[in-house]
């Protein structure tokens, strides 16, 4: 019987589903060290490229691989996966408060706790001395020390804000300059940062708070001088580039941008944002994704998936798709989906599929069953 | 690398005059001949005659790891995309292209998969080595864990408890397996 040398067996299982790899952790002991250790997860994130899923939280949670969406003359459908976490007990109502890549940060029990969460490998981490109120929150990843952190801003400023981090498990507070109001419930992650709309006194902005360095820079908006009492904004991430929404917030007539979703397609760049598909104010529209790196755009609003193409030119589907009537010019499907309780659920997110661990002490597996105690003698055996 | 250069007096290789021919020998002794834009696609055999000035027309070059089986399989697909880039140089048929790998493949047993993959290997020839093992990938990919074993040559050193304990740690990621 032929054996294939162990770079080969790397790059086979380099290119496996996360379901498949929790499988095979139980194949031998060399297995279970090369699937835990995070150099590994990195080659497997480059490997698959990390497919999108949506994250459902309904009175279960959920999850639905995008790729397995299907669109048809007739519907738009999709079946959707239990999820269940070590955690879980049943009848507590659960939050999603912060997302990042592979990454959640849920909250059960009326906010009393949060647990940030890959429901790829359903491995979770407590974050200990949680507080909700008062506060917006956050998670990213600070690649350049490989370190996951929560962000807790506080709405008084004087506060500062509350780090946690993953790798040290433990808290830290540092001072806030930046002293803006935030207007979102919870930051949006972004290239090392994690993101806020900030309004005042000043013009609004967009303020970044540095995951490596924990200090505040801000971001270009399209427009300067945007008055926060005439205009409410809405940021989000969709397909690694941070948009932006300007909705006119009050019924008096005023002269201005309203109605507009633009992408900026060079970070940090204020050039680059680009005008892309018109929404409507009325029916606050939260864009998802675009689907499988075509045009069409997934956007959810309240408890429904939408999804918009043209048929007759997808290419153009991302320009004035809504007029400025609210008029739809663009086609859109309701993407149904199935297997969800009680055909109900509440909210939506996207998420990449990784190995990503929220706990950075997880190796001890590795070494415990390997005789391999020292990182280096890991490395030579497997890569 | 010179020392394992074998001469070969065989008169079929110096009957075509029109196509240059490279002479080739598996493990088990047999000589292939094969067309040269064909066997540029193996890297190691680009390379030999690339490096090596002195090398005729009656060179023979030893290919001790690779089988005779094996050899079969390497060249009917690379004789198969030689024909698409000769046919379309500008962009291969993707639709033709995929109806005969999956043909390919689904005729090979893993035995075989996996003596390919080892000959790919050593050929150097990277397309199909990423192919290849993207079968072996999704061939694995919703079995069990004997089965993966079994197909690794795997032993299996966890104490039974070990090993329970680990399953029931991930026991959603046993749900919805194929039958081996």
């Amino acid at each position: 019987m032929s054996t294939l040398p162990r770079e080969l067996v790397v790059n086979i299982l380099s290119r496996q589903p996360v379901k498949s790899l929790c499988r095979f952790r139980c194949v031998s002991k060399p297995w279970l060290a090369l699937i835990t250790h995070p150099q590994f997860a990195k080659l497997h994130l480059s490997q698959t490229r990390g497919g999108q899923r949506l994250f459902l939280i309904g009175e279960s949670l959920y999850y639905v691989d995008i790729e397995n969406i299907s669109i048809n003359a007739d519907n738009a459908n999709v079946a959707a996966t239990k999820v269940v976490f070590p955690w879980m007990e049943s009848e507590t109502e659960l939050v999603c408060i912060g997302s990042y890549n592979s990454l959640l940060c849920i909250t059960t029990d009326e906010y009393a706790d949060l647990f940030v969460c890959n429901p790829s490998t359903r491995e979770c981490k407590q974050i200990p001395d949680f507080d909700y109120y008062d506060a917006s929150h956050g998670i990213g990843y600070a690649e350049s020390i490989d370190d996951y952190k929560y962000v807790r801003i506080y709405a008084d400023a004087k506060k500062g804000i509350d780090v946690y981090s993953l790798r040290k498990d433990s808290w830290t507070n540092v001072q806030n300059d930046f002293r803006g109001k935030y207007t979102l419930v919870w930051g949006v992650t972004l290239n090392g940062a994690i993101h806020w709309m900030f309004t005042g006194n000043g013009p609004t902005v967009i303020g970044a708070f540095d995951l490596v360095e924990e200090k505040f820079k801000t971001l270009p908006l399209p427009y300067d001088n945007l008055k926060s009492n005439y205009f409410s904004y809405k940021i989000g991430v969709v397909n690694d580039h941070l948009f932006l929404i300007i909705q006119k917030s009050c019924v008096r007539k005023v002269y201005g941008p309203g109605n507009q979703f633009w992408i900026m397609k060079d970070y940090g760049v204020k050039a680059s944002w680009t005008r892309s598909l018109k929404l409507s104010l009325r029916s606050s529209y939260k864009p998802l994704c675009y689907l499988n790196n075509t045009e069409t755009l997934l956007i959810s609003q309240y408890n429904i998936m939408k999804i918009f193409f043209n048929q007759k030119d997808p290419k153009y589907l991302n320009i004035d798709a809504v007029d400025e009537d609210d008029e739809f010019k663009g086609e859109f499907k309701t993407l149904k989906v199935d297997g969800i309780d009680g055909d109900h659920w509440t909210s939506v997110y996207t998420y990449v599929e990784s190995l990503a661990s929220p706990n950075y002490k997880n190796n001890f597996t590795a070494e415990e069953f390997l005789d391999l105690s020292t990182e280096n003698a890991l490395r030579e055996y497997w890569f | 690398m010179s020392s394992s250069i074998a001469s070969s007096s065989s008169s079929s290789s110096s009957s075509s005059k029109k196509e240059k021919k490279i002479s080739l020998k598996t493990s088990d002794g047999e000589v292939f001949e094969v067309e040269e834009p064909v066997a540029m696609q193996l890297e190691i055999v680009r390379s030999f005659f690339a490096d090596n000035e002195d090398v005729t027309e009656q060179t023979v070059m030893p290919l001790p790891n690779v089988s005779t089986a094996a050899m079969h399989g390497i060249l009917e697909y690379c004789r198969a995309h030689e024909e698409f880039r000769r046919r379309m140089p500008e962009a291969a048929p993707e639709e033709e292209v995929r109806a005969f790998e999956a043909g390919y493949v689904d005729r090979k047993s893993n035995e075989e998969l996996k003596e390919m993959i080892l000959a790919a290997n050593y050929l150097n020839i990277s397309k199909l080595l990423d192919f290849l093992t993207g079968v072996a990938a999704k061939r694995i990919e919703n079995k069990s864990v004997e089965y993966v074993r079994a197909f690794f040559g795997v032993e299996n050193d966890f104490t039974p408890e070990e090993e329970a304990n680990l399953r029931r740690e991930y026991e959603w990621a046993f749900e919805g397996v194929d039958e081996d």
